[in-house]
């Protein structure tokens, strides 16, 4: 750029200062909302895939060939390929025992565990904490005349356990006709210490989950992995469609953002047209007259693009903390998109009404017309 | 001696109805002071934006320097304004957030390179070296038309082309612009101008009278009492 050149965008930047602080306000806001909305589309995506996973395991592990897993290869879940794909794992061990003389599933289970994928469960009373404590599904505790607080015992062949009641259990599902107890004491009552009968996995839904059971049966040869299908396809279709509603929202959002910044970078070139003419009329080409106020377009592009950049990231966490508590990873794509929008609309809108102005005959502007 | 400007049946219509110049036709010679009078709306400001490429005509031709203005592309045309002719405004048309001397610069930018100790030759030679710094809204109307012939004259016209340069201007005002003008003519520049002011037409040594885009029989104003007893 010519000292000249520089003269004049300076010069003209700095004797209007109040409409390109104008000027550079709308470029920023619709930077950021375009930035904010592109952030959360992605965020919200993300978070919403990890919520849901509160919402109960979408993959299951079971022996392949062996009729138990060994719990000493639970480290392989904790290993750093897998740990940011699983949100939260629990092993189990099933087996039917015999209470009060009626078959009943006993279920071990690591209570901190499952509590962090099952979030859903309601429980009457409170989760067990001690090795001789029990967690009852409601309809195991009607069958077996059991109630809040009772204590009972429980036979696997010629072992016998004695358990105390310390909640009853609503899920809806399965659980409520079997009997929940420490891991660690259904595995000495059935003398399988060491042993798992399977494990549930919760993994983000979608093309992660598929990558996710890839890379466990490579790590895990002995373990089967097996999707919940109907669990992974609900959420593949909620999160489709709230892709889909988050693409339309962010279209809206930038199609209002142009317009604003069109309206007034327009209007900024509009009231400079008579300047246009006499640079015309003095004899400058129209590509160098175009240049000058492509430059201060650029300028004010760059300046509210980065602007909106940053206030658009805010928007996104601030979004994000209130909606979700916890604050969004932002998509790193927003960024050159929200840089890319304010300069590229700004350069558009002032170009545009440019080459409309600098159409006419340079007479034709200085008389007034 | 080959004018230095020749317009030929030079016509310039709106929506083919309204005729601001209708067959007009004129030669101007290297040297001479011209002034173009008429009422408002007789067309002379139209002919002033024809011989100065700034509009293009309906029809006819106009020649400058042997150069056939009208067959010049934009860029061309863009060529033609910056090495041939000098422009004033009666507005001034100055650009409101550069200096008196950066206003200057801005036509040598445009013309090639901006030289500021040329520029700042061209001010004081306008009686303006104590202003070059100022803006345009910190000088008197007189003194921006100043800064205006300066940046008309700053890259060498063949022509300086004035349309009511004394329009927005007092008395005293006047008289300085006029005095600079009468030294131009005097260094051999040739000057048209555009004015209703029959005291500023009678200084120039052929008046052109248009009415309604027609032109009236010559008259030589120096040697004429036609427009100073109308004055």
């Amino acid at each position: 750029m010519s000292e000249m050149t520089r003269r004049i965008v300076f010069g003209s930047l700095r004797r209007r200062r109040g409409r390109v602080v104008v000027a550079i306000c709308a470029i920023a806001l619709g930077a950021s909302l375009v930035v904010a909305a592109l952030n959360l589309r992605y965020g919200i995506k993300e978070r919403l895939a990890r919520e849901l996973r509160s919402y109960g395991a979408n993959l299951v592990l079971v022996p392949r060939t062996e009729p138990f897993l060994k719990e000493s290869d639970l480290v392989i879940l904790e290993d750093k390929r897998l740990k940011d794909r699983i949100i939260g794992y629990a092993p189990f061990i099933h087996k039917v025992a015999k209470v009060g003389g009626k078959d009943v599933v006993l279920v071990g289970a690591r209570f901190s565990q499952l509590s962090k994928i099952s979030q859903w469960w309601q429980i009457e009373g409170r989760w067990p904490e001690k090795e001789n404590e029990a967690l009852i599904g409601t309809n195991a505790a009607s069958k077996l005349g059991l109630r809040l607080g009772d204590r009972f015992s429980a036979v696997h062949k010629i072992s016998q356990i004695s358990l105390s009641v310390t909640g009853l259990l609503h899920t809806g599902g399965a659980e409520e006709h079997q009997v929940l107890v420490r891991l660690e004491t259904l595995q000495r009552l059935t003398l399988l210490d060491g042993f798992l009968t399977s494990v549930l996995v919760s993994s983000p839904a979608g093309k992660e989950l598929e990558e996710t059971v890839a890379i466990l049966q490579k790590a895990w040869p002995q373990a089967e992995a097996r999707t919940l299908l109907q669990v992974a396809r609900a959420e593949e279709a909620l999160l489709a469609r709230l892709e889909i509603f988050l693409t339309l929202v962010s279209l809206l959002i930038l199609t209002a953002a142009g317009l604003s910044v069109y309206a007034t970078m327009s209007t900024a070139a509009l009231e400079r047209k008579v300047e246009m003419a006499l640079m015309r009329a003095l004899g400058g080409e129209e590509r160098r007259v175009a240049w000058i106020f492509a430059s201060e377009a650029l300028g004010m592009g760059l300046i509210g693009g980065i602007l909106g950049c940053a206030a658009g990231l805010l928007l996104s966490e601030i979004i994000g903390l209130s909606v979700f508590g916890s604050f969004i990873f932002p998509s790193l794509l927003s960024l050159p998109i929200g840089l890319a929008l304010g300069v590229g609309i700004s350069l558009f809108c002032s170009l545009w009404v440019v080459r409309r102005i600098l159409a006419l005959q340079p007479a034709v502007v200085l008389r007034g017309e | 001696m080959e004018p230095l400007i020749l317009l030929e049946k030079l016509t310039k219509n709106y929506d083919g109805k309204v005729f601001a110049l209708d067959r007009v036709s004129l030669q101007i010679y290297p040297g001479e002071w011209v002034a173009v009078m008429g009422a408002s709306g007789s067309g002379k400001s139209t002919l002033l934006n024809m011989i100065a490429a700034l509009d293009r005509p309906t029809s006819g031709s106009v020649r400058v320097n042997g150069e056939d203005v009208l067959s010049l592309s934009e860029e061309e045309r863009a060529r033609f304004r910056r090495e041939k002719v000098g422009l004033i405004f009666q507005h001034f048309y100055l650009i409101p957030y550069l200096t008196a001397l950066e206003n200057v610069m801005l036509a040598q930018y445009f013309h090639s390179v901006a030289d500021r100790e040329e520029a700042a030759q061209a001010v004081r030679e306008v009686g303006l070296e104590q202003r070059m710094s100022h803006y345009p809204s910190e000088l008197s109307g007189g003194e921006q038309q100043r800064v205006c012939i300066a940046r008309a004259l700053i890259n060498q016209p063949k022509i300086l082309l004035a349309d009511e340069p004394t329009g927005n201007l007092d008395a005293e005002n006047e008289e300085i612009v006029m005095a600079i003008f009468r030294r131009l003519h005097r260094a051999g520049l040739t000057l048209l101008f555009v004015t209703h002011d029959a005291q500023i037409g009678t200084q120039a040594d052929r008046i052109i009278e248009l009415e309604h885009g027609h032109i009236l029989p010559t008259v030589p104003a120096r040697r004429s009492t036609l427009y100073s007893s109308h004055s």
